[in-house]
């Protein structure tokens, strides 16, 4: 009786921590699934969106910085490379990160290592042939998002920020 | 029978249990990361491949997409310098040195992880690296002040773009009460 309870209660004990480590483990991915669900409203897969600033009201993502602008590119490499481009801004920061679906960034690069030329890479899963003139970033994912930071130091300048991060590109390698 | 409804039952309390723990470790949020220094705790391991499960589900939780610590730091607090907890009718003074960094910013956060509304949308106070980091936060919306709401507790998180590797080793900003 007491063997048929302790063993009762190692299998409760068991099947909680398969759970806790299974929730612990799939919450990045999840969420980032939310999010890029969110962000498929304001521009389709393989294309560059373009969000206003950070409001209170807007909650597309937690903890976002009202004193940056970003830009997203939602990419999904089931047909192929994805190639993106920004070209220099005025603003005394941004830069561009790319992150796989479980949150973990696998590129950044800011304006500064940029040195004033554009950012130009090719993103793609392990295997994809690439053009050999252009910088390769291999993504663990299928799906995951390049963000494009841009410091507004105060609100008045985001016009011409704006203007400037509208040449950002990012479509699939042809 | 019986053996089957007690598979089952070990089944909906394992599952229960499990879940309860996860929200449980996970609603730690910042206060599981392991540098602190005052009232500012971060970590290293910002959307590394080297952080832990549980690093990983908590940043996902309260700040989705945070960089590398080699681009940049958030220091985040919940409390004043004094050990306590930040009060949205309270006024605070954010100041210290320049930070070794090419850009800091002070924003005020709900516990909720989102900006505290308010007409003005007076979200944060931000500098250049040089500059020494000053920002005011209260309930009252001032010239240059930060707005946070009178009756709920509130967050500071502390950006520095392009920081310098001993950031965190150096002074960082005290958050002092001023009144309540």
């Amino acid at each position: 009786m007491l063997r048929q309870r302790i063993g009762w209660i190692a299998l409760v004990a068991g099947i909680a921590m398969f759970v806790y480590w299974g929730a612990v483990a799939m919450t990045p991915r999840t969420l980032m699934h939310l999010v890029m669900g969110r962000l498929e409203q304001n521009a389709p897969v393989n294309a560059m969106g373009h969000a206003s600033l950070s409001t209170a009201e807007r909650r597309v993502i937690v903890r976002p910085s009202p004193d940056l602008a970003y830009s997203t590119c939602l990419f999904d490499l089931t047909d192929g490379p994805l190639e993106i481009t920004v070209e220099p801004i005025g603003s005394p920061y941004w830069s561009l990160s790319v992150f796989d679906a479980n949150t973990d960034v696998a590129f950044v690069r800011n304006d500064r290592e940029a040195n004033g030329q554009p950012v130009r890479v090719a993103l793609a899963l392990e295997g994809q042939a690439v053009p050999g003139d252009i910088e390769v970033v291999r993504v663990s994912s299928d799906r995951g998002l390049a963000l494009l930071r841009i410091l507004v130091p105060e609100r008045g300048s985001f016009e011409a920020i704006d203007t400037d991060r509208r040449n950002a590109r990012c479509a699939l390698l042809s | 029978m019986r053996l089957a409804l007690r598979i089952v039952l070990a089944l909906i309390l394992g599952i229960a249990i499990g879940l309860g723990a996860a929200w449980w470790s996970l609603r730690a949020g910042i206060g599981a990361f392991e540098m602190r220094s005052g009232p500012w705790v971060t970590s290293q391991n910002f959307g590394s491949v080297d952080a832990t499960d549980r690093e990983r589900a908590i940043v996902a939780v309260r700040g989705l997409m945070a960089l590398t610590a080699s681009e940049a730091i958030y220091l985040n607090a919940t409390t004043d310098s004094e050990g306590r907890v930040l009060d949205g009718g309270c006024r605070y003074r954010i100041a210290g040195p320049p930070l070794p960094a090419r850009w800091w910013s002070v924003t005020a956060y709900g516990t909720d992880s989102h900006l505290i509304p308010n007409p003005g949308h007076a979200y944060s106070m931000g500098g250049d690296g040089a500059d020494p980091v000053l920002a005011i936060v209260g309930p009252q919306a001032g010239a240059n002040e930060v707005v946070t709401r009178s009756g709920e507790p509130f967050e500071l998180t502390v950006r520095a773009y392009g920081p310098d590797a001993g950031l965190f080793d150096g002074p960082l900003p005290e958050i002092e009460r001023l009144s309540c």
